[in-house]
């Protein structure tokens, strides 16, 4: 099992999405990977996202000023 | 998963944003997009214009949507309508854009569940 790291600080809705689909084929079934972002929606999107494609949103944790750091299980 | 149609009918923001926002959203999440523009909304694939557009307050980069659709395997139609209305050649339109008519779009989405016009 591998983590990977991806960082859409900056990037407005629905790039940081975009970008988590952007690595789908890089991750492995229990691949953990960690998303920071700051978007309004970010959390919003990614728990959309977990939820439509089957993944396991692990953890969440609000770093303060807007920023997030998602964790998503494959 | 979904199969979603969206036509844009113009050129200006309000016509260019939604369909690649929405359309990277649907994308992102496992749909089949396909997105058809029209005479009105051909002249936003020329090459050079959504860069036109980067840069907007509380927009994301069009450039980047676009591309993203494209690298994900979704569909990026120009109406051939366009080209003599218009004034185009499809060597005028951005990497991505392929040039059908009507009914070959209207046949493509004939399954869509979800359709959208901007």
């Amino acid at each position: 099992m591998a983590t990977k790291f991806l960082d859409t600080l900056g990037l407005r809705c629905p790039q940081p999405v975009l970008k988590i689909a952007e690595m789908v084929p890089q991750m492995q079934p229990g691949d953990i990977l960690e998303v920071v972002g700051d978007c309004p929606s970010f959390e919003r999107d990614v728990r959309s996202w977990c939820e439509r494609m089957g993944k396991v949103l692990l953890s969440v944790k609000d770093e303060g000023g807007g920023k997030k750091r998602i964790q998503i299980q494959f | 998963m979904a199969k979603v149609a969206i036509v844009c009918n113009g050129a200006e923001p309000s016509n260019i944003f939604p369909p690649l926002i929405l359309g990277t959203s649907a994308i992102a999440c496992g749909d089949e997009v396909i997105l058809f523009y029209t005479p009105g909304g051909a002249p936003a694939l020329v090459k050079g214009k959504l860069e036109e557009m980067r840069g907007k307050k509380g927009l994301p980069d069009p450039v980047e949507l676009y591309q993203g659709i494209v690298k994900l395997g979704g569909k990026i139609y120009v109406c051939e309508l366009a080209l003599e209305a218009k004034g185009l050649k499809k060597e005028d339109f951005r990497e991505g854009v392929e040039i059908i008519g009507a009914t070959t779009f209207m046949n493509k989405i004939k399954d869509a569940t979800i359709t959208f016009s901007f």
